[in-house]
């Protein structure tokens, strides 16, 4: 007995490209290029990368303290900030996608023919691809024994089998997971269908913001479509390149209004870390209450085709406000709940105070100038004003972290802030995307294709007998295995095959 | 700055963590033992401490999930415990599979580092905390261990891509000399730089020794991130060093160059799926939390990246007819874009997903 084993490089499975026929073909095909495949992968990274480490869309001012004016100038003018939305970005995509339907187009017909030669047994040389495990055996037995001997080793791994006889070979198949030969197409229509997903949500979407208050009721802004003709102009460098677009958004609102009922923050206990972050909600349509829903941080609310999500949230205004004034000529301090924006008496003593402003979070921005630094309650400040028998004496801030420091210019006016009841405002994202099935199919198609591509192993083995060309010899018997990938795996089964094909050819020998 | 006080279960947690940092490192040892002396007790040794581990690793993270009633990744502290997971997990079905003696010294490291290095996080990092809002989703269960896995597995490629270009010669001495100290000083910048975001007790101290004020001027945190990055370039010069020392014969252990590349083809196997499908999860939890499937946020964008050079791994490896040394390099990078996802993206850039702190 001969014994051989030929161990290849990693199997090569690209079809020669087709001819072009004409100037505009060989450039489609050229767009189904490797190599272009490949440059768009690098182009495509470093473009997604340069967008991390630059501040993007609106921050895109701070490139500026960051790098200098110089930096921001050139930034700026290679669109990098917003390089996500910019020319280049969307170019690479659009290449990106028609790169992944040319290759389709090409290679698809070659997968297909070979899904079609699946179960039909080629008796021509070679036998086999040159990449495949290969043993061969001269055997006493008659072509036809053997034959049936090593076929029942063959169905160990492969249940089913072809069989296909010739005028001198006898050949058996056995092929499993030829599915899986679908794989990588199966991902690039799964990534085509996510970038149509973005381009549907681009043109036809909407993602707007609504602000509301707490006791309000507001608009819900969904943009619309319009269709005509307007020119672009497109920045790409030093250049300004006007393109023609069919359509344009127009700001409309959706057929029912919000109003927020109340906001609720919840701590864990003992600790300043939120637990919760709630929006009470009221959705109206045509003035009347259609239903009370509330939405959370990954609870959003589904409303006439919009999705609403909890975005942000903050302080604008008071219920009311709790401090203690102190008033020339008084001993007693008074402790004081005041309404937001009303005017009230301090008992008799002929003066009168108004809460006009509210800082949540003051801060100083120069000597004796106060700023509102943020919408959440973090130092928050009032100003109130005060009236004596009618007359406006006082106009002032008070900060309730530094009660100390006093900013009347009225002597023994002072106020100490305590408590604060402030107005919540919610924000809410009303969301409308009509791309969302693309993008579920498109993942559903990328994750199916990725996974068959490298756990359902395709992977063919032939047996074929032929009589021996030794004079007086019975026959021939080669087994030969290939896969595309997981040789590793792969040659445990072959060395499993070869094992039985030993034994199955002893034992006849041996009877 | 508040003095944050550890309670008992801070301490029952952090101390299995660093029980699982020490059992790490005895199998590291013993693989060590392993390959300097090719006696096969000390491989089976190895094993046996490696299977208690991973029991060890998961006893420790039922107990921060017990503790914290919520899953133990929802910073980078926790998050730590299940990428060592990942990577022990992964690892040992290499070495079940390939019995490459040499692995597990490259790959184990992987594991260690991720704990040390969030073992030294200040210890506001690391306390057991409730979870914020966004977090409260049954998403992340699935999608944070499904990337965090998926890191484990790439810890084993870059091992199997380092093996490789070792094996077939495209790393040389030289290479040694010049990579380790570049490693090390950028590692040492970037710990730096990290302790100075999370105003460490390390960064502190060396503070104090630069005789800084408070606050802290740039010219002293430059300077003390000059001394960071000389101390890795120093630590890195050291390792080179040592490595010259090891005898040429270890070269035996290593497998041949086709079974490294076959094994490394299969380590992104395991990665790249699970990385697919984490991004997409991912993607699906953005959509129901803030109404986005995809935002360019910067770790999505690092996660994509990752994504895309190990496609480019794969498309070269079967299609290209690349040999397996660029495949190899082009694992390694892979390899340092998922560092970069896993750590920089959350001290570096800024984002939603800005978990790390507590």
């Amino acid at each position: 007995m001969s014994l051989e084993i030929t161990k290849g490089p990693p199997a090569l499975d690209i079809p020669a490209p087709p001819v072009a026929k004409g100037k505009v073909e060989a450039l489609l095909l050229s767009m189904g290029s490797f190599k272009l495949t490949l440059s768009l992968f690098g182009l495509l990274g470093l473009l997604a990368a340069i967008g991390t480490f630059l501040p993007q869309g609106q921050e895109s001012s701070r490139i500026v303290d960051l790098y200098g004016q110089r930096v921001f100038d050139w930034v700026d003018a290679l669109g990098f900030t917003d390089i996500y939305r910019s020319a280049w970005f969307i170019l690479v995509l659009a290449l990106m996608a028609l790169n992944l339907i040319m290759v389709t187009w090409v290679r698809v017909p070659h997968v297909w023919r070979i899904s079609r030669e699946a179960d039909s047994v080629s008796l021509k040389d070679p036998l086999v691809p040159k990449t495949a495990f290969t043993r061969t055996w001269e055997s006493d037995l008659e072509p036809g024994e053997a034959l049936d001997r090593v076929r029942t080793v063959l169905q160990t791994e492969f249940p089913k089998l072809a069989h296909k006889s010739g005028p001198r070979r006898r050949v058996v198949v056995g092929e499993r997971n030829f599915v899986s030969l679908w794989s990588a197409h199966i991902v690039h229509l799964g990534l085509l269908l996510l970038l149509t997903a973005g381009v549907v949500k681009v043109m036809f979407g909407s993602n707007r913001q609504v602000v509301i208050k707490e006791g309000e009721t507001a608009s819900v802004p969904v943009d619309g479509l319009k269709w005509g003709l307007w020119l672009d102009h497109v920045k790409a460098g030093p250049l300004d390149i006007p393109l023609p677009r069919f359509y344009q958004h127009v700001e409309g609102v959706a057929p029912f209004q919000l109003g927020l009922e109340h906001f609720e923050v919840r701590y864990y206990p003992g600790t300043g870390a939120p637990s919760l972050f709630r929006s009470d909600l009221r959705v109206y349509k045509d003035s009347q209450v259609e239903k009370v829903a509330s939405v959370k941080v990954n609870d959003p609310l589904e409303q006439d085709g919009l999705m609403l999500y909890q975005a942000s949230w903050g302080y604008e205004g008071l219920y009311s406000a709790n401090f203690t004034v102190e008033l020339p000529g008084y001993k007693d301090a008074l402790d004081i709940h005041a309404p937001y924006q009303k005017r009230i008496k301090l008992l008799d003593t002929g003066w009168e105070l108004e809460v006009t402003d509210f800082y949540p979070t003051a801060a100083m921005a120069g000597p004796g100038k106060l700023v509102n630094d943020g919408d959440q309650l973090g130092n928050p400040a009032i100003r109130v004003r005060f009236w004596q028998r009618g007359v406006e004496r006082a106009h002032t801030w008070f900060v309730f972290s530094m009660p100390d420091i006093q900013m009347s210019k009225v002597p023994g006016l002072t106020l100490k802030g305590k408590t604060v009841d402030p107005i919540a405002f919610t924000v809410l994202e009303a969301n409308y995307d009509p791309g969302l099935w693309f993008a579920i199919f498109g993942s559903f198609f990328v994750v199916l294709g990725v996974f068959s591509a490298f756990y359902l192993f395709h992977r063919k083995a032939w047996v074929a007998v032929e009589p021996s060309l030794i004079p007086g010899g019975g026959c021939r018997v080669t087994l030969a295995g290939f896969v595309r990938r997981n040789k590793v795996a792969f040659k445990r089964v072959f060395d499993r095959l070869s094992e039985g094909v030993d034994k199955a050819l002893a034992d006849r020998q041996g009877d | 700055m508040d003095v944050v006080v550890p309670t008992f279960a801070d301490q029952l947690s952090q101390g299995l963590f660093l029980a699982l940092f020490l059992l790490l490192g005895l199998a590291w040892s013993l693989n060590l033992a392993w390959v300097l002396t090719k006696d096969e007790a000390y491989a089976r040794r190895a094993r046996q401490v490696l299977r208690f581990a991973l029991v060890f690793n998961v006893g420790a993270l039922i107990h921060r999930w017990a503790s914290a009633g919520h899953a133990p990744w929802a910073n980078q502290y926790e998050s730590a415990t299940m990428v060592a997971f990942g990577v022990v997990l992964l690892y040992s079905v290499f070495e079940r599979e390939a019995k490459v003696a040499l692995l597990g010294l490259l790959v184990l490291p992987a594991a260690m580092v991720a704990i040390a290095a969030a073992s030294l996080l200040p210890q506001e990092y690391k306390r057991i905390g409730p979870l914020m809002p966004a977090l409260q989703s049954p998403w992340l269960k699935i999608h944070v261990s499904l990337m965090l896995i998926s890191y484990g597995a790439f810890a084993s490629t870059f091992g199997l891509s380092l093996l490789y270009l070792i094996r077939s010669g495209a790393w040389t001495r030289k290479t040694t000399w010049a990579a380790l100290p570049i490693a090390g000083g950028l590692a040492g910048w970037f710990f730096g730089y990290v302790h100075s975001k999370v105003n460490s007790g390390l960064w502190d101290w060396l503070m104090q020794r630069l005789g800084s004020t408070i606050p802290t001027q740039d010219a002293d945190a430059v300077k003390a991130l000059l001394i960071c990055a000389a101390a890795g370039l120093l630590l890195g010069l050291v390792a080179a060093a040592v490595l010259q020392l090891l005898p040429q014969r270890l070269m035996e252990l290593v497998p041949a160059a086709d079974t490294l590349d076959e094994l490394n083809y299969r380590s992104v196997a395991i990665g790249f799926p699970l990385l697919t499908l984490g991004i997409i999860l991912g993607a699906i939890w953005g959509h129901l939390a803030w109404g986005r499937y995809w935002g360019w946020d910067p770790k999505e964008t690092w996660a994509f990246i990752s994504w895309l050079i190990f496609a480019f791994f794969l498309h070269m490896r079967i299609f290209g007819g690349w040999d397996g040394r660029k495949v190899a390099w082009v694992g390694l990078i892979g390899a340092g874009s998922i560092v970069f996802t896993y750590w920089g993206v959350n001290f570096l850039l800024s984002g939603l997903h800005a978990y790390a702190k507590p």
